[in-house]
């Protein structure tokens, strides 16, 4: 939880960003002995040092945007178990720190498998349900906003998120449909209006599913949550992110689909340009919202359909990143850093981040062009990304090694990089990610 | 033959994604009783103009995905008033196509399918999470000139390089060659040399570009 200093209106944008990482390093650590205390403590200095893009002893190699699967799935876990059985994450995540001394602590993300079963969640297929188990997730692409329904969104996007889209999104929420328009809620008997879904069997119901996926909710955080807290007992800090998107990603990747959205360029522009700003102060309140009760100071977005291969640069400057842009500007205005993890390339679109002020971003690479972002942007943003997971899966260690080594030394000279892959996979080798993080080390 | 103005502007408002012209001009070359078939062949060569504008960077995967749900209300429109075998391919080769088992992503594979439809290629899809078996089974019935794997996700290499071996115990035992493609975001030489693929691309005007390289007789 982040408390704002009393003089939060009268700070800059780059003091309230020290005031979330300062309360972001400080975080109490019930530490398992001093040797760890004093482990963390070089280790989160180090990374405070790369997030303020000052002078620091070398960079650092964060596996997590790539192997955490592969660092459970190393000890014989599955996929299902990524999505079910999250005690059985706890010993092979534990052991991997203890043998590798990551810079940073790698966790895995809480797929609350027995609350998506509760609640027929639509959105993804998981191991152990109807994928595999040796998988763990894939989304599944649909309409869950017709294209007929854009004024509704337009008009109150809360409103469409509640009664319209979680219905569809999870089947056991159906019955949302039924609430009331909130805002007319005011005259006496308007209680009626209130009320009325909640004495409804079919909403009751709902409501017990929804608390029995809330225990099992808890059960899997708790689970989680004990295991990050062994971790950094142990002397290794979390890089404290909280996973958003960008207007048009929520729009496309939730609402209209790929297909969708991407036609909606084309058929309906002014009504997807409308959205896209619905949703801004929306995104805004709601991203400063999850910071501050995290404590996390940087709002992690996974970026999809303004890569390069999805759209012109003209329709990026159009549909994608004018209201990107005023999130992360607001964002920035309120001290949170935008760590921007860029699936596929960004080639074409360097000079857009560059808009950016100092410091606000991360910029995370997958297959962008590097050279360009070492002369663009490095000076500005701190830099990661890039090791592909095509090569930490079917290189070689030596390829592994050599691949690394020559990211390394390209930013030897900027102000904060970070090793790190540029995209998720399930097969390596011990010997390759041990030289991915041994090239920092050098 | 030599294409009219008319004809030149049905082209061409296909390749500018004019949706509502070009609807409107198929319905009216129906209603004037002019042939279905040359309404198809200038649907095509339309979309094969969007293709060369994706491939000079005009055009991105938006456009692609524009321009083939546009050829596939064309298609809609034309079909009740054509025979089917009527609209078979000019034969430019046979093509099997699938997403692997274990991945259930689409839109690249459904793209070079419709793409490659109106390069002429004969295309059947497989659809997503396609076993091997069922690849296997498909290419000994068809006997395909080539067969594309799609995957999106990494953890698609493995299931890639599963049916790429059983395809090549077809090809050993019917002594008959068939390249196999394979593509995806992920994809480069490393995975394609990983799983036993011939080829390897990352989009779909790519994968034409491949299949008329690989096919002589392509358009």
């Amino acid at each position: 939880m982040f408390v704002r200093p009393d003089n939060w209106n009268e700070m800059s944008p780059l003091e309230r960003r020290s005031a979330r990482l300062d309360a972001w390093q400080n975080a109490p650590v019930q530490f398992v002995n001093p040797e760890a205390e004093a482990a963390y403590k070089v280790r989160i200095e180090r990374l405070r040092k790369i997030y303020d893009m000052e002078p620091h002893d070398r960079p650092i190699a964060d596996p997590f945007m790539g192997a955490s699967e592969y660092i459970v799935r190393r000890k014989g876990v599955q996929g299902t178990d990524l999505v079910y059985n999250h005690e059985k994450l706890r010993e092979p995540l534990l052991e991997f720190h203890r043998e590798f001394q990551p810079d940073v602590a790698v966790g895995v993300l809480p797929y609350p498998g027995r609350s998506w079963d509760l609640l027929d969640f639509k959105l993804y297929l998981w191991g152990g349900q109807k994928l595999p188990d040796n998988l763990v997730i894939q989304a599944v692409e649909g309409e869950y906003m017709m294209p007929d329904e854009y004024a509704d969104f337009i008009a109150d996007p809360t409103a469409f998120w509640l009664k319209q889209y979680l219905p569809r999104a999870y089947g056991a929420l159906a019955p949302l449909a039924m609430l009331p328009d909130f805002p007319k809620i005011s005259e006496s008997v308007d209680t009626i209006d209130l009320l009325l879904p909640f004495g409804m069997p079919p909403f009751q119901e709902m409501l017990h599913k929804m608390m029995e996926a809330g225990n099992e909710l808890m059960k899997t955080l708790g689970i989680v949550g004990q295991t990050g807290a062994m971790i950094a007992a142990e002397g290794f800090p979390a890089m404290g992110l909280n996973i958003v998107k960008t207007p048009f990603d929520y729009l496309g990747d939730t609402l209209r689909g790929t297909k969708g959205i991407l036609m909606d360029m084309y058929r309906r522009p002014n009504e997807l340009l409308a959205a896209c700003e619905a949703y801004v102060p929306v995104l805004i309140k709601s991203i400063v919202g999850s910071c501050d009760r995290s404590g996390a100071p940087t709002a992690f977005y996974v970026l999809h359909k303004g890569a390069d291969a999805f759209m012109s640069q003209a329709q990026f400057e159009k549909f994608y990143w004018p209201t990107w842009k005023q999130v992360m500007m607001a964002l920035y205005e309120e001290g949170i850093i935008s760590y921007l993890f860029i699936e596929g390339s960004y080639n074409k679109r360097l000079e857009n981040l560059a808009q950016m002020p100092d410091k606000s971003l991360v910029c995370h690479f997958d297959q962008t062009d590097m050279g360009p972002v070492k002369e663009i942007l490095s000076d500005k943003f701190i830099i990661t990304g890039n090791v592909p997971a095509s090569l930490m899966s079917a290189g070689t260690t030596d390829e592994v090694r050599a691949y690394c080594d020559n990211l390394v030394e390209l930013f030897e000279d900027a102000p904060a990089y970070i090793l790190a892959h540029g995209c998720y996979f399930e097969n390596t080798t011990d010997d390759k990610l041990r030289a991915f993080m041994d090239a920092v080390k050098k | 033959m030599k294409p009219n103005t008319a004809q030149e502007q049905f082209i061409q408002q296909l390749s500018d994604l004019q949706e509502i012209e070009i609807l409107d001009a198929v319905r009216s070359r129906l209603a004037e009783n002019e042939d279905p078939l040359a309404i198809i062949e200038d649907a095509q060569e339309g979309m094969r103009r969007v293709g060369l504008r994706y491939e000079q960077g005009e055009y991105y995967l938006s456009a692609l995905i524009m321009a083939a749900e546009i050829f596939r209300e064309i298609m809609e429109i034309v079909q009740p008033v054509v025979v089917e075998t009527q609209v078979a391919s000019t034969g430019s080769g046979i093509v099997l196509l699938g997403t692997v088992q274990g991945d259930i992503h689409d839109i690249g594979k459904n793209i070079i399918s419709i793409l490659a439809s109106c390069y002429g290629f004969v295309v059947h899809d497989l659809g997503v999470d396609v076993p091997p078996e069922i690849f296997v089974a498909q290419a000994e019935a068809l006997k395909p000139d080539l067969i594309g794997l799609s995957g999106l996700i990494t953890a698609s290499f493995d299931a890639m390089g599963q049916t790429i071996a059983l395809l090549r115990q077809v090809e050993a035992r019917t002594g008959r060659r068939m390249p196999i493609i394979i593509g995806g975001s992920q994809i480069d030489e490393q995975i394609c040399s990983f799983v036993g693929a011939d080829y390897w691309v990352r989009s779909a005007m790519d994968g034409i570009l491949l299949f008329q390289r690989l096919l002589p007789n392509a358009l």
